[in-house]
């Protein structure tokens, strides 16, 4: 049971407190209610060029990371397609620090030219190092487009393309800032050796006085139902084959999201999963493979994806997944099977939350998807899902007439 | 409400000393040690089960790795399907790893299932049989992964610089290639798998939610006279010789867009005196997000997505350097700032303000490396290996809290001289 306490300021801010005596650490999260999926389609990874500009000096601060690490302090930040979030750990006695720091950039930017471009210049370096320089790295570049048409998830965070990041101008910066970036579109958690009481006193001092903001009514097109299976094939100069097979499964906050996480599971969660000892050990098709579900805010996706050893035909491949999820789809699996992928969640969860930086990450998230008391009721909403609710659910997301394929060729492999 | 004064920094104090959890010895039959350190929140723990010995020779060394590996993969009893459903159906998790200096078998328990969780870790340090059809997916899976591995210019680098090192028999610098996978057969890997992982240089480290019984619940599992009548390990006689001359290497890899640079030396354990002064030097340089390094090649020039600097420590040895992957246009002038910022140090006192900044960083960042019994079983893994104790961090955290410009100058003349270091780069064409 994590315990905390929960306030609302005047200006909407959302503050957590989880007290944790076992620590000398505080660390302060802030969420901030806006991802990739918030982006024009025509200026796409701005979210997470933004988070760069976040270190780049607020309003009175001009170096937020040299201020924290003068306090002992570590921080570091991440953009998804939902959500941006920020975190600092510092010794507990400096929790202060950390939230003057927070709350002067929540406060205002020092926007400049000259930052924002050192900043392209980074993401456009990050670019290259994480997606283009890497074997298989634009994998995901092509699968997001290929598995949705319509929702702002057919790109991926880092942006469609390097030209969007290089035209990303100052009013841009400004304007997304004041619009997403105040206290009512964020939650605050600080956990750690802390007392309530202390915080929300520290936290009304720091960011009582910031003005709301009128973050405008999420409005994002929803991802019509695929009507007919989607295949893409592209070549690359990498040693062998890959093969990554799409679906849309349920949203985070839904029941079939954890059926469709404990399903990822089944199919590859470990050497006595199935497709594992099928496909790998038995078959010798691939060398490696992996299940898992992206767990979005909306429809996110469901993605099987290995690589081929070499000399085996693509569609051999193919045949052979598709086998696996039929099987899934004819016959829900073993009552020990299903106690099997059940108790490894429970020990991810327990050994996940020994640490005071998840717990706090935890809280926040809760909180945005409904209610931060969720972070309890994780585990049971996993041990609730039945051996013929996994069925179901593997009925309704592995539909062949809903997937998207993307067939990544070796230049040298035979056409 | 109180009104906040935000042009200045709120008073904070610096970590002056950090309260580890007392470590409990233990002897269990056969002379093991077994070190226990408690704490968490939730009800589980780890073990650390470490082996270690020194095995000369690329053969050997390949070995190590794929006992290693195969560990879980079958013994007299289960096979490898059946290890690892029973694993997970308790939810626990083992891995065995194969470092430079020894091999550390982790296991992650919930405490509910120890006793099933330690019954089935006895089978597989046991009776392990490495099948040969496991071996043979892991050398096809091996020499893939390889393959992917070799197409990325970090990889490249890394190993040559290791090789450049420590030479490329050492286990210092051995990097497997394709060829090594072929002087794999079961039999050599249960010939390594006995003379390996050895009651005699086993030493087990468990932390988290344990109780004083636990001692005896793992001796009755793991501790049989057949373990223990396993053979003595064998001694490294020779010492160690690494190549001398220091060496630059440039590695093309066609289409690359960025390229990748490593930049370093050979130096020395943590038992060195000089190790201590070592860390706040290279913290300066490129040991954090604010070090000069990144300062320079990303925050200023937009050069790189990170660069920084390590200090690593081996049990006969220890390496420092540079590393960062970089646009191949900006390849050459990456390098000359490096260079730049390493003759900095040698020629230019280090300003107090900075200094203090590095000083208050590195308490702050070990007092969260130790927080936690997980964490604190890493900081005691992290000096048994050496024949020290906890001891060494009250020496870190003084040498920190008290090191001074002149000192840190003296080290960067003594150590960082621009003909000491070698250098890698792999990547595109230099624009």
């Amino acid at each position: 049971m994590i315990e905390f306490n929960r306030y609302v300021l005047d200006n909407g801010l959302r503050l957590l407190v989880h007290e944790d005596r076992s620590t000398h650490l505080a660390v302060v999260n802030l969420l901030y209610d806006v991802g990739a999926r918030d982006e024009d389609p025509a200026k796409t990874g701005f979210a997470h060029l933004f988070e760069h500009l976040m270190f780049e000096g607020s309003e009175n601060i001009s170096h937020y990371d040299r201020e924290l690490e003068m306090a002992g302090g570590v921080n570091n930040a991440f953009t998804t397609n939902d959500v941006t979030n920020y975190y600092l750990s510092l010794p507990a006695t400096n929790l202060e620090t950390g939230l003057w720091l927070e709350s002067d950039r929540m406060l205002g930017l020092a926007f400049s030219q000259g930052k924002l471009d050192i900043q392209k210049n980074v993401v456009i370096e990050e670019y290259k190092q994480r997606y283009l320089n890497q074997p298989y790295g634009d994998a995901w570049l092509l699968l997001r487009p290929l598995a949705y048409k319509v929702h702002p998830y057919r790109w991926p965070t880092i942006g469609k393309a390097i030209a969007h990041i290089e035209n990303a101008t100052l009013d841009d910066v400004r304007s997304f800032f004041y619009t997403w970036y105040r206290p009512d579109n964020a939650i605050l958690t600080v956990s750690g050796n802390v007392r309530s009481a202390e915080v929300l006193e520290l936290t009304e001092k720091w960011f009582g006085d910031l003005p709301p903001g009128n973050a405008p009514e999420r409005k994002l097109p929803q991802e019509p139902e695929q009507k007919e299976a989607r295949k893409e094939t592209v070549s690359r100069p990498v040693p062998y084959d890959a093969l990554y097979l799409s679906f849309h499964s349920a949203p985070r906050n839904d029941a079939g999201f954890y059926a469709a996480d404990l399903l990822s599971d089944i199919l590859a969660g470990g050497k006595s999963s199935r497709l594992y000892q099928a496909l790998v050990q038995d078959r010798k098709l691939f060398t490696e493979i992996g299940a898992y579900t992206t767990g979005e805010l909306d429809k996110g996706m469901f993605v099987v994806s290995g690589k081929l050893l070499k000399g085996v035909e693509m569609n051999l491949a193919e045949a052979a997944i598709e086998e696996e999820l039929s099987r899934l789809r004819n016959a829900p699996p073993g009552t020990r099977e299903v106690e099997k992928v059940k108790n490894k969640i429970e020990s991810s969860l327990r050994f996940g939350y020994m640490d005071v930086l998840n717990k706090a990450m935890d809280l926040s998230y809760f909180e945005l998807l409904g209610d931060a008391a969720l972070i309890n009721r994780e585990a049971e909403r996993y041990l609730s899902v039945t051996a013929g609710d996994m069925h179901r659910e593997a009925q309704a997301l592995f539909a062949p007439a809903r997937s998207s394929t993307l067939f990544y060729r070796s230049e040298s492999s035979p056409p | 409400m109180k009104i906040p004064v935000r042009t200045k920094a709120p008073p904070f104090r610096p970590v002056e000393r950090v309260e580890l959890a007392p470590v409990q010895t233990h002897r269990l039959p056969g002379g093991i040690p077994l070190f226990t350190i408690g704490g968490g929140s939730e009800e589980v723990s780890r073990l650390d089960i470490l082996f270690g010995q020194t095995l000369a020779g690329r053969e050997n060394n390949m070995g190590v790795f794929a006992a290693s590996a195969l560990l879980k993969d079958g013994t007299h009893r289960r096979n490898y399907a059946e290890i690892s459903e029973e694993l997970d159906y308790y939810g626990a998790e083992v891995g065995a790893s194969f470092g430079k200096d020894n091999v550390v078998v982790n296991v992650y328990i919930l405490n509910k299932y120890m006793d099933e969780v330690f019954g089935i870790l006895a089978d597989l340090l046991h009776n392990p049989t490495f099948p040969a059809e496991q071996l043979e997916t892991y050398v096809r899976n091996g020499k893939q992964r390889l393959a992917v591995s070799e197409k990325k210019v970090s990889y490249l680098t890394k190993r040559a610089l290791n090789e450049t090192l420590f030479g490329p028999d050492h286990r210092y610098g051995f990097s497997a290639r394709e060829t090594d996978f072929g002087t794999l057969s079961v039999e050599k890997v249960q010939e390594t798998y006995r003379s390996y992982f050895m009651p005699a240089t086993c030493r087990i480290i468990a932390s988290g939610r344990i109780d004083g019984k636990l001692a005896e619940r793992l001796a009755g599992h793991l501790i049989t006279p057949a373990w223990l009548s396993g053979k003595e390990p064998g001694r490294e006689t020779v010492t160690p010789v690494f190549p001398g001359a220091h060496s630059h290497r440039e590695i093309e890899v066609d289409g690359a867009v960025q390229s990748s640079i490593r930049i370093g030396r050979r130096l020395f354990s943590k038992t060195h005196p000089d190790y201590l002064g070592m860390t706040v030097l290279n913290t300066v340089l490129g040991g954090y997000f604010g070090s000069r390094l990144m300062s320079n090649l990303r925050e200023d020039k937009g050069y790189t997505y990170g660069v920084g600097s390590g200090l690593v420590s081996l049990q006969a040895s220890g390496y420092f350097q540079v590393s960062a992957e970089v646009g191949v246009e900006v390849c050459s002038a990456a390098v000359e700032e490096i260079y730049r910022e390493i003759g900095r140090l040698r020629d230019e006192a280090i300003p107090a303000a900075e200094l203090e900044l590095v000083k208050n960083y590195m308490l702050g960042s070990f007092l969260m490396g130790a927080d936690g019994p997980f964490a604190q079983a890493d900081l005691l893994k992290g000096v048994m290996l050496y024949g020290m104790d906890y001891t060494y961090y009250d020496r870190f955290i003084g040498t920190v809290r008290t090191m001074q410009p002149a000192r840190l100058q003296e080290l960067a003349q003594k150590y960082l001289q621009e003909d000491d270091l070698c250098r890698v780069v792999a990547g595109g064409k230099n624009g």
